[in-house]
C-alpha cells in the first residue's frame, strides 16, 4: 500500500506544474459549468409550470370583481330586519310571560284564575324551528274585557297562537280556559348546526 | 501591349552588345558579332505558361566595335521595325528606345581574351597543359549565343533539354570550347556561368523559371587521319552547370486552386501543406529539395561565390561563408513554413551496429553509451550519441558524432537563419535514397566516391574512394571504385560472417554520374548488378535525381524517423543527429492551446453566464408575478365566496325574516280571526232572541250552546254566523235543539216562554296559524 502510494505520489510529482494548473482551471470551470446547469435546468423547467399556474391565475381573475358594499349593507339591514323579529319571539324565561300576562288581565279588567305552563317542545315550520311553549289559562270576566285582554296580550305577545278556548257562562258568570302556544326563539337548520 | 516582366536586359548587359530595350516585348542583343533580335511572347494563359522566344540572327555592322555606338542602336531599331512588321504586326514600337550599354573594361578584356583563344586554340591547349590552373582569365562567357537551332541539334537532341515553348523557362546555352579537355577549366567556366544565370535571375525574381546553362562539348576528332575539332557543337553531355536557382515544374499546377487567384493558394498552401526542405552540401555547393509529402516540388543549387571556394570545399562540410548563399537560396523559394533537415559529412558520424543479448530496457542507455564509447577515438563527452534499438534491444544501431561537428553546422545553418529540425548522416541519406533494403551506393562527387553498404536499410560499412579527375582516366576511376566496393564487402562479410554470398546491387549517384562511360566501365570490371537510381518518390522528369540524391535519401530518412532512444519497429531506422541543445525550443504550442481553450472556456462561461441569469431572473419574474397573481386570485376568490355568502346569507334572511313575518302575520291573523269568531259568536250574529251560553274551540269546530226563543231564532243565528264569511266560518250547523223553557233577557217582568236549546258546531276554514299539531296541542 505504501508503495502503491508512494509510486503515486511520485507520478504526481512527474506531472508538470502546468497541467496541474490547467487542470485546476479545468475542474473549476467544470464545477461553475455544472452550477450554471443546474440553475439552467431549474429555471428551464421551473418556468412551464410557473406560466400554467399564471395563466390559470390570469382566468381566475378575469371576470370583474363584485362590489361588496351593497350587499353587506343589505345583509346588515336583513339582519337588523331579522334581530329585530327574532327579538319579537325572545322571551327568554316563562316568568316574563306570565309577568305579562297577569298585567295584561288586570289591564283589561279580568281575573286571571290559573296558568299552568306547559312542557315546551321545539317544531319545524317553513323551516324554521321554533320552541313552543304552551299555557293554559284559565280567567274570568265579562266576555268583551276576555276579548280585549286577548288582544292586549296579543299586543304584548305577538307570537301567541290560541288553539282552543272554552268560554262558559255567557250570561251569567263567564269564565274562559284559553290554552295558548307561544312561539319563541326561531333558529333556522344553519343556525343550529353553527351551534 | 502585353507587358511581359520576366526578362530584365540587365542580365544580359554583362555581355558584350548594345540593348535595345523594348518595353516588354522585344530586345535585341548582340552576343559576339551575331545580333539577335527576341521576341517574348506571353501566352493568354492565366499562369504565364506559355512563352515563345524566338531569335532572327541579323548581320549588322561587323566589326570589333559594332554595336557600340548610336549609329548602330539606330540600325537595330530600324532591325526591331521590321522584325515586329513580320510579326503581324502585333507588336507596338512607337515606343522603342535604344540604350547604349557600356561596356566595362572586364568584358573588353575578357573578350579580347576570347577572341584570341578562339583564333588558336592549340595554343590554348598548350597553355592549359603547362599551367592546370591557368592565373588568367583564359575563358569568357558566351563565345557566341547559341540559339537552339533545329540544324544544330544533334542525335542526343533528347537528352538535350531545349526551348519549352510551353513553359516559362530561359535557356542559356554557353558553348566553351576545350572544357571538355580539363575539369578544372570546366569548373571554371562552371562557376562563370552560373554566376551569370545568377545575374539573371536576380531580375527574374520568379521561382518557377528554369535556368539551365550548357556546356556543350566539341568533339576531338580521334582519328589519326583528322587531327582537328568537329565543326558542329555538340551538345552531348548537355550538363546542367549552373542550376543556381528555384527549379519548380510541378509547383505551379499544385499551387494552382480552383478557389483561388495562384498568390492566395500559395499562401494557404504555406501554412496547410506541410514541407520538407533537405539541404546537402558537396564541395561547396549547397543543394536543397523541396518535398511535399512523397513529392518533389522544387529544388535548387547555390554554387560557391568563389572558384577556390568551389573548388576545395570538403565534401558535406558547411563553412560560414555559404550562410549567404543559403540564406539567399532560401529567401528566394519564398517558402513560410519548412521542415528543415540536413546532414553531416560523410566520415564525421561514426557508425557503430551491436548485437546485444537481451538486458532490460532500463540498462539498454549505459549499455549502448559504453560499447559505443569503446569503439570510438573520442571520450564521450565530446560526441554525441544517438542509437536504436530493434528485435526487443538485441540489434542496435548507433551513431556517435562529435559535438562539434555538429555544433558547427548548426551554427552555420543558424547564420543563414535556418533551424534545421533534423540532421542525418549522409550515410543514412545515401542508405535510404535508393530505397532498397540491401545495396551499395556508390556516390560519385567530384574528386571523391562515397561507397556505403546498406543491409537492412541500415548503413553498415562507409568508405571513400579518391577519383582524381586530372589524373585518372575513366577506366582507373571504374577501377579505384571497383576496389573500393570489394573492400566494403569484404569488411562487411568478416564482420557479419555471412555464410553465402549476398548479391548487392550496385547504384551510381552523385553529380557526375552524367558520364556513363565511367558505370560501363565498373559493370565491365565487377559482376555486381547495376541498377539505375530510381527513388521511391514523386519527382518531376526534370529533376536530375543523382545529382540531389543526398537530399532525396534525407527526405526519405526523414519520413521513417524513429524516436531516438527507443525500440522501433523494424521499418527504420533513422536516427536524427541533432540534439536537444540544436533544435529550437518548441513553441509551447500545446499549454497554449490548451490555456486558449480554458480561456475560451471560461470566457463563454460569462455568456452562458449571461444567459442563465436570464433564464432565471425570467423564471423568478414568473415566479414573482405568479405569486402575485395567486394572491390576486385567492383576494378575487375570497371576494367572490364572500358576496356569493352575502348573497345567500341574505337570501337565506330574507327567506328567515319572511318566514318568521309570515308566522307573526299568521298568528296576528289567526288571533284576529279567532276574537272577530269570537264576537261574532257572542255578539254580532247573536239575535235578540238568542242566547249562547258557552262556545269552545276544538280543532276547527266552535261548539256553541246556548238557548233560543224559537227555532226560527236559532235558525237565523246559524244564518248569521254562516254570513259572517268563508274565512270565519266555513259552516254552522246545528247539531242539537232541545225544547226549553226560554227566557228573554232584559224582561223585568221574567216572563218565560216555550224555546229550543241548542247546541251549533260552526266549522272554521283552515287557520294557518293553527295546523294539526297545535290543534292536537290545544286540545290536550
Amino acid at each position: 500500500m505504501a508503495g502503491k502510494l508512494n509510486n503515486l505520489i511520485h507520478k504526481v510529482r512527474k506531472v508538470q506544474i502546468w497541467i496541474m494548473v490547467a487542470a485546476a482551471i479545468a475542474v473549476t470551470i467544470a464545477g461553475y459549468y455544472t452550477l450554471l446547469g443546474i440553475r439552467y435546468l431549474d429555471a428551464s423547467g421551473q418556468a412551464p409550470i410557473v406560466s400554467a399556474r399564471i395563466a390559470q391565475f390570469q382566468r381566475t381573475i378575469r371576470g370583474e370583481l363584485p362590489d361588496e358594499t351593497p350587499l353587506e349593507l343589505a345583509l346588515i339591514v336583513q339582519e337588523e330586519q331579522l334581530t329585530e323579529l327574532r327579538s319579537l319571539f325572545n322571551y327568554p324565561r316563562p316568568d316574563d310571560l306570565v309577568g305579562i300576562l297577569s298585567s295584561t288581565s288586570q289591564a283589561a279588567g279580568v281575573e286571571l284564575t290559573s296558568i299552568t305552563v306547559g312542557d315546551a317542545k321545539t317544531e319545524i315550520k317553513d323551516g324554521i324551528e321554533f320552541t313552543i311553549q304552551p299555557l293554559n289559562i284559565s280567567v274570568n270576566g265579562e266576555s268583551i274585557p276576555i276579548y280585549r285582554w286577548l288582544e292586549q296580550l296579543h299586543e304584548q305577545v305577538p307570537v301567541i297562537s290560541v288553539t282552543s278556548f272554552r268560554i262558559t257562562g255567557l250570561n251569567s258568570f263567564t269564565s274562559a280556559k284559553i290554552n295558548l302556544l307561544v312561539f319563541l326563539s326561531p333558529t333556522t337548520a344553519q343556525e343550529d348546526e353553527a351551534g | 501591349m502585353r507587358i511581359f516582366p520576366r526578362v530584365k536586359f540587365k542580365a544580359i548587359t554583362r555581355l558584350p552588345g548594345h540593348i535595345v530595350r523594348y518595353p516588354g516585348q522585344l530586345f535585341v542583343s548582340a552576343w559576339n558579332h551575331i545580333p539577335g533580335v527576341g521576341l517574348w511572347r506571353k501566352g493568354s494563359g492565366k499562369h504565364s505558361q506559355s512563352t515563345a522566344y524566338s531569335w532572327q540572327d541579323v548581320a549588322l555592322n561587323q566589326g570589333d566595335d559594332q554595336f557600340r555606338s548610336e549609329q548602330d542602336a539606330a540600325e537595330l531599331q530600324e532591325l526591331v521595325v521590321s522584325f515586329s512588321e513580320s510579326d503581324q504586326g502585333e507588336i507596338d514600337v512607337s515606343q522603342t528606345q535604344v540604350e547604349s550599354n557600356s561596356i566595362d573594361e572586364e568584358l573588353s578584356e575578357l573578350i579580347s581574351a576570347q577572341e584570341s583563344l578562339v583564333d588558336d586554340p592549340d595554343a590554348v591547349l598548350e597553355q592549359l597543359a603547362d599551367s592546370p590552373q591557368p592565373q588568367e582569365e583564359p575563358v569568357s562567357l558566351g563565345e557566341e549565343f547559341v540559339q537552339p537551332p533545329e540544324a544544330e541539334q544533334s542525335e542526343d537532341e533528347e537528352a538535350i533539354p531545349v526551348f519549352d515553348q510551353s513553359s516559362d523557362d530561359v535557356e542559356l546555352a554557353i558553348h566553351q570550347p576545350y572544357a571538355e579537355f580539363n575539369p578544372s577549366f570546366r569548373t571554371r567556366l562552371q562557376w562563370k556561368a552560373s554566376d551569370f544565370a545568377s545575374s539573371v535571375f536576380e531580375r527574374v525574381k520568379s521561382p518557377f523559371t528554369r535556368v539551365w546553362a550548357y556546356v556543350p562539348k566539341r568533339k576531338h576528332n580521334d582519328s589519326p587521319e583528322d587531327d582537328s575539332y568537329s565543326e558542329e557543337p555538340e551538345y552531348l553531355e548537355a550538363e546542367p552547370v549552373a542550376r543556381t536557382h528555384w527549379v519548380s515544374l510541378t509547383l505551379p499546377e499544385k499551387e494552382e486552386r480552383w478557389w483561388a487567384p495562384r498568390r492566395w493558394a500559395q499562401i494557404f498552401n504555406d501554412f496547410v501543406r506541410r514541407r520538407t526542405l533537405a539541404l546537402t552540401v558537396e564541395n561547396g555547393v549547397v543543394r536543397m529539395v523541396v518535398f511535399q509529402g512523397k513529392e518533389a516540388i522544387a529544388w535548387g543549387t547555390a554554387v560557391p561565390d568563389d572558384e577556390i571556394t568551389f573548388a576545395l570545399s570538403e565534401s558535406g562540410t558547411l563553412e560560414p561563408s555559404d550562410a549567404p548563399r543559403i540564406a539567399t537560396l532560401v529567401h528566394d523559394l519564398n517558402f513560410r513554413r519548412l521542415r528543415v533537415i540536413t546532414e553531416l559529412p560523410l566520415y564525421s558520424p561514426l557508425l557503430r551496429h551491436l548485437n546485444l543479448s537481451r538486458i532490460k530496457k532500463a540498462y539498454l542507455e549505459e549499455v549502448v553509451t559504453a560499447e559505443v564509447g569503446a569503439t570510438i577515438p573520442f571520450p564521450l563527452d565530446d560526441v554525441d550519441i544517438k542509437w536504436q534499438a530493434r528485435n526487443n534491444g538485441t540489434d542496435v544501431f548507433a551513431i556517435a558524432v562529435p559535438k562539434a561537428v555538429v555544433d558547427n553546422h548548426s551554427d552555420v545553418l543558424k547564420r543563414a537563419k535556418i533551424t534545421p529540425m533534423a540532421a542525418y548522416s549522409r550515410a543514412v541519406s545515401l542508405s535510404f535514397a535508393t530505397g532498397l533494403r540491401d545495396v551499395i551506393t556508390i556516390h560519385h562527387s567530384m574528386e571523391e566516391a562515397a561507397i556505403v553498404l546498406t543491409r537492412d536499410q541500415i548503413p553498415r560499412v562507409v568508405h571513400k574512394v579518391e577519383i582524381l579527375p586530372y589524373e585518372m582516366d575513366t577506366h582507373a576511376q571504374a577501377a579505384a571504385i571497383e576496389r573500393g566496393v570489394e573492400h566494403v564487402y569484404g569488411y562487411f562479410s568478416s564482420q557479419e560472417s555471412i555464410t553465402q554470398q549476398i548479391h548487392f546491387p550496385v547504384v551510381f549517384t552523385g553529380y557526375t554520374t552524367f558520364d556513363d562511360s565511367l558505370i560501363e566501365e565498373f559493370k565491365e570490371l565487377t559482376e555486381y548488378k547495376v541498377l539505375p537510381f530510381e527513388p521511391p518518390l514523386q519527382y518531376s522528369e526534370y529533376l536530375p535525381t543523382t545529382e540531389y540524391a543526398t537530399n532525396i535519401g534525407l527526405a526519405i530518412a526523414d519520413r521513417a524517423r524513429g524516436r531516438l532512444g527507443r525500440l522501433v519497429k523494424p521499418k527504420g531506422p533513422a536516427v536524427s543527429l541533432l540534439s536537444q541543445r540544436h533544435l529550437p525550443r518548441p513553441l509551447p504550442i500545446l499549454q497554449a492551446a490548451v490555456f486558449a481553450m480554458l480561456f475560451l472556456v471560461g470566457a463563454a462561461a460569462f455568456g452562458v453566464t449571461t444567459q442563465v441569469d436570464a433564464q432565471t431572473l425570467e423564471a423568478t419574474t414568473l415566479s414573482s408575478r405568479a405569486s402575485s397573481l395567486e394572491r390576486e386570485a385567492r383576494e378575487h376568490r375570497l371576494i367572490v365566496g364572500r358576496t356569493r355568502s352575502y348573497t345567500q346569507r341574505i337570501d337565506s334572511i330574507k327567506v328567515l325574516n319572511g318566514n318568521l313575518e309570515s308566522r307573526l302575520g299568521d298568528l296576528a291573523t289567526g288571533l284576529r280571526n279567532t276574537l272577530d269568531r269570537m264576537e261574532m259568536i257572542s255578539r254580532h250574529a247573536l239575535p235578540s232572541d238568542v242566547r249562547v251560553e258557552s262556545f269552545s274551540l276544538e280543532g276547527k269546530e266552535f261548539n256553541l250552546s246556548g238557548a233560543a226563543s224559537s227555532y226560527e231564532a236559532l235558525l237565523e243565528y246559524t244564518s248569521n254566523l254562516r254570513a259572517a264569511g268563508p274565512e270565519l266560518f266555513s259552516d254552522a250547523r246545528i247539531v242539537q235543539v232541545d225544547s226549553i223553557i226560554f227566557t228573554q233577557a232584559g224582561e223585568s217582568d221574567g216572563s218565560s216562554n216555550t224555546g229550543v236549546g241548542f247546541r251549533v258546531i260552526a266549522t272554521i276554514p283552515d287557520d294557518p296559524a293553527l295546523g294539526e299539531d297545535e290543534a292536537e296541542t290545544g286540545e290536550e
